[in-house]
């Protein structure tokens, strides 16, 4: 068991823009963290430095209080999950799952032994004498499981591992790794571009965006407390709402967006420039009634609840109603905004207060 | 179509193959007669002209005493054995049988012009030239037998049995139940079975023919040794010669009258003894018309397997009609596939099939006959001392593969990334793959040389040499492997690059993070994976080996002391120098098999596919 700490990583491939930049991390002994962002973001990457899979170009990485930035795979004690599992194709399960151990000469008699517990814990003992071509998916994930936990790593890495199967099996197996992750309180690192996988799985979350950390955090406060507009537009399905608009009313106590007059609290002196509203807390009502009016442009019936695309006067904002709503497109519609939850965030999309 | 009309078009076919194979055996069994009737008229019209003393007292230069022509021919029909049935004509004129029509005029004059033995209407006509051998004065006509071509009864029954074959298949097919293979299969042998009863009917049609020519000349020569002037001991045989055209005649021991079948040198013979006086025979030989019959055999089994194939054809047609989606795939499928077919077809199986043939006969440029020995060819190729130190050298030579497969893997997993140099590097191990044979060669021939030779004078500094390295049997063969290897490194350093370009990255990240250093990381992952590459060089590097021939023809001749004579080259010889073809298809079908079976064995030893997820 070991903490991780990135200090300051940057990665730049051969051409253009730096994958990772000035990337600080540190994971505590034993926590559950979850590097999401958009593709293309970094997060692969951060993990594959963080494997030694890559050499960073800048910063440090310490593994428990040992620095590693330039010590090779193999001393480092991780063990990582491939997105595609990356099974030797010429290996049969067994020999899969034992390679590891084979390669730190571990006596026969013991990796046997340690083998056959995994694979009895993975519910894999059947498998053991097939090629991983003919296993299904959400065999060979389990495969890819047993070869990184038989070996008793310090720290897991796990690159979206769950991405390529079907929904059902990806929530019983997300289950089974937080069980896991309980068992064997191991520090684990996971990767992945799912919102609900991140904030169902990670004990903190870090938000990349453009090999850039812009947040980290419980899910909770990265939902009710996004560190910019970035992150508050990523997280949430849909987003938050963004509004632009100017200050008006005596001491700008009152923002303009579109159609919408919005009271704001004057945040720590500076005044905002875009405000953010989660949809849950958009309301409609008759016109006349709340903050504006506003143009019904689509409606998305979802069952438990319904999306209403609005157009508040150039704003497009979106409502999340209970139920099935009865609102038509076409429709005005007097605009409620539970004014508390507003989010204000600067000219450069920082959060105030 | 409709499963009816595909119907009749298998039952179509089925009796069209029956006719036709019967139709050209019996075609083919009537030519044998009429090869037999043609050489017996000239035979005869030889005899008598030996045989027939000038008419006395002047008249025309030349001319025969007609009493004692017609009591030669009567003579002839009263000799016993004598089978033919024979009519001389003077001028056009019957002279046995006065009753009988006379020749046609036309017919005469086209005698006399060409002066040779010709078949009109239904019988052979062989001119009677005058004593002087100068003008046609005269025809011999002979007959055959009215009943000429008719089938074997063998064949009859066969006929029968594979038409009913064919009509249970064709019943069999159903646009529900296609599964006429195994009458299909039955009906097949059936056809088999009757080309080849078709051919044997030609084949004994063809030894009798000559059986009987042989035994009626053998009568006409003793006839003739008996009706010449002067003791029969005495008869010279250059006087003879004219009745054996086409044949040998020769002294010999006495001997049975049957005719015998024998070998002499390589070449069939057939020859009866016939004896000319008391202790005086002489030996007829001629080749065997049987020995040509073979191509026979596969105009009619070709023919005789038509019908399987209509009937394949409608089982096809019928399948079709019932998927027309498949139809047109399988349409585009051969569309596609035609070029390459048609390619393979001429340049890859009709050479392939020619030298089958070529392997059983005996095939000079020059000599006239090329007749059919069966498996004497490969009975020459295996007690061939020679032949067996090319097939050692061969394997020698073949060990160079997996050295160079050795070096070029080193050379691809050093040469495995991005730079500029190394794509330099890499053109470079290309260039020889990619120069011209000939000129590799003589530039290698140059470095081997043993004054001036590059090779010699590296070797000087280190105080070894000089080697006669092509010079020398010890030597001349490893300098051939070493060129090899220079040529064939770049080539497969490709090959292994692509392969090794083919493996995920994944695999080695996670063999990386598992803990494997570089050396585990290439043996336990990258070689096992790269196994169907290796197999593939391998294998074509194999054959390539026992294909090897340029090199050494160039290098060394096959020399010192056939020190570098491999198989190829041992082909090479035995067909463009010593001009046995046949002997030669059958070595190289002999290197054919021995590619079969070492490419298999390769195949079963390192050929269990793995699979990518
Ligand atoms: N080997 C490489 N060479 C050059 N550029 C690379 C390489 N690997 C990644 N990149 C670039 O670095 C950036 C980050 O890539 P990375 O794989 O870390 O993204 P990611 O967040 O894992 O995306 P995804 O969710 O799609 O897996 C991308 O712009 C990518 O194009
Ligand atoms: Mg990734």
């Amino acid at each position: 068991m070991a903490s991780v700490s990135l200090h300051r990583l940057t990665k730049t491939f051969d051409a253009g823009r730096p994958a990772l930049q000035d990337f600080s991390l540190d994971v505590r002994d034993g926590e559950f963290v979850v590097l999401l962002g958009p593709s293309g973001c970094g997060k692969t990457t951060a993990l594959r430095c963080i494997a030694g899979l890559e050499e960073p170009t800048a910063g440090e990485i310490l593994i428990g209080e040992r620095e590693v930035t330039h010590v090779p795979p193999a001393e480092r004690d991780v063990a990582m999950v491939f997105q595609n599992y990356a099974l030797y194709p010429h290996l049969t399960v067994h020999e899969n799952i034992a390679f590891a151990l084979e390669m730190r000469r571990v006596p026969k008699a013991d990796c046997a032994r340690r083998v056959t517990a995994m694979a009895a814990r993975l519910g894999l003992a059947e498998l053991l004498d097939r090629r991983p071509a003919q296993l299904s998916g959400g065999q060979r994930q389990r495969v890819a499981l047993g070869r990184a936990i038989v070996r008793d790593p310090a720290v897991f890495l796990f690159d979206e591992p769950l991405s390529n199967l079907d929904a059902k099996l990806r929530l019983e197996l997300r289950a089974e790794l937080l069980a896991l992750h309980r068992a064997l309180g191991a520090t684990m690192i996971y990767v992945t571009h799912d919102q609900v996988e991140a904030m169902t799985m990670g004990q903190r979350i870090a938000i990349l965006h453009e090999g850039r950390l812009r947040q980290l955090g419980a899910p909770g406060e990265i939902y009710e407390r996004p560190a910019d507009v970035f992150v508050a537009r990523f997280v949430g399905s849909p987003g938050m709402n963004i509004l632009t608009g100017s200050g008006t009313g005596e001491g700008g106590r009152v923002m303009q967006c579109g159609s919408l007059a919005l009271p704001v609290a004057d945040a720590a002196g500076v005044f905002p420039t875009q405000l953010g509203l989660r949809p849950e807390h958009v309301g409609v009502g008759a016109v006349g009634e709340g903050v504006g009016e506003a143009l019904v442009e689509v409606v998305e019936p979802l069952g438990s609840e319904t999306l209403v695309h609005l157009d508040a006067g150039g704003q497009a904002l979106v409502a999340r109603l209970p139920g099935m709503a009865d609102v038509r497109v076409g429709d005005r519609v007097g605009v409620r905004v539970d004014t508390r939850r507003l989010h204000l965030f600067d000219a450069a999309g920082v959060r105030l207060g | 179509m409709t499963t009816t009309s595909w119907r009749m078009l298998a039952v179509t076919g089925a009796v069209t193959a029956g006719v036709l194979t019967l139709a050209a055996a019996r075609w083919a069994v009537g030519r044998e007669q009429r090869v037999f009737a043609l050489r017996t008229a000239a035979t005869t019209a030889a005899y008598l002209s030996i045989v027939t003393p000038p008419a006395r007292g002047g008249g025309t230069p030349g001319e025969y005493d007609l009493p004692r022509l017609l009591v030669a021919v009567r003579a002839l029909e009263a000799l016993s054995g004598w089978t033919p049935e024979v009519e001389v004509y003077r001028g056009t004129a019957p002279l046995v049988h006065a009753t009988a029509p006379p020749l046609a005029p036309e017919e005469f004059e086209r005698l006399r012009r060409l002066e040779t033995v010709r078949w009109q209407r239904g019988a052979a006509l062989a001119p009677l030239k005058d004593r002087d051998d100068w003008d046609v004065v005269g025809a011999v006509k002979v007959r055959v037998p009215a009943r000429a071509g008719a089938p074997g009864w063998l064949t009859v029954v066969v006929l029968l049995v594979t038409l009913g074959a064919g009509f249970a298949t064709v019943r069999a097919i159903r646009r529900t139940t296609y599964d006429v293979r195994r009458s299909l299969l039955a009906y097949t042998i059936a056809a088999l079975a009757l080309g080849c009863s078709a051919y044997w009917d030609i084949r004994s049609a063809a030894k009798a023919g000559t059986d009987r020519w042989l035994s009626d000349t053998r009568l006409l020569l003793q006839e003739a040794a008996a009706r010449l002037p002067g003791a029969a001991s005495r008869v010279r045989l250059a006087e003879l010669a004219r009745l054996a055209r086409g044949a040998e005649l020769v002294e010999a021991d006495s001997a049975g009258v049957a005719p015998v079948r024998r070998t002499d040198g390589g070449q069939p013979r057939a020859a009866v003894a016939a004896r000319l006086g008391p202790g005086r025979w002489v030996e007829l030989r001629t080749l065997p018309a049987e020995a040509l019959a073979g191509r026979w055999l596969a105009l009619l089994v070709g023919v005789a397997l038509l019908g399987p194939a209509a009937t394949w054809l409608a089982v096809w047609g019928v399948r079709a009609a019932a998927r027309p989606q498949r139809l047109r795939e399988t349409v585009t499928a051969w569309g596609f596939l035609a070029p390459a077919v048609l390619h393979l077809a001429v340049f890859s199986f009709g050479p392939i099939c020619f030298a089958l043939y070529l392997s059983v006969h005996r095939w000079g440029l020059i000599e006239p006959g090329r007749p059919f020995v069966g498996l004497a060819n490969f009975t020459a190729v295996a007690r061939d001392p020679l032949v067996w130190t090319s097939v050692r050298n061969t394997l020698v030579y073949a060990l160079y593969v997996p050295v160079t497969m050795a070096i070029a893997l080193g050379v691809a997993v050093v040469l495995n990334r991005h730079s500029g140099v190394v794509r330099l590097a890499r053109t470079a191990f290309f260039l020889p793959y990619v120069s011209s044979v000939v000129a590799i060669a003589l530039m290698w021939q140059w470095m081997f040389h043993a004054d001036f030779g590059v090779l010699n004078y590296l070797l000087s500094f280190v105080g070894l040499g000089p080697v006669d390295w092509l010079g020398s049997p010890k030597t001349a063969l490893l300098a051939v492997m070493l060129m090899s290897v220079w040529v064939q490194v770049g080539y497969q350093m490709v090959v292994f690059l692509a392969g090794l370009q083919g493996i995920p990255q994944a695999y080695l990240d996670a063999a990386r993070v598992d803990g494997a250093n570089a050396w585990q990381r290439f043996w336990r992952v990258t070689f096992p994976l790269l196994k169907p590459v290796t197999l593939f060089v391998l294998v074509t590097g194999v054959i390539g080996s026992f294909q090897v021939f340029t090199y050494i023809y160039v290098l060394t001749d096959g020399g010192p002391l056939h020190a570098t004579d491999v198989i190829v080259y041992r082909i090479y010889q035995t067909a463009w120098e010593f001009l046995q073809f046949g002997t030669a298809s059958a070595l190289s079908l002999v290197l054919f098999l021995i590619l079969f079976g070492v490419t298999w064995v390769q195949f079963r030893l390192l050929g269990k596919r793995v699979e990518y997820v």
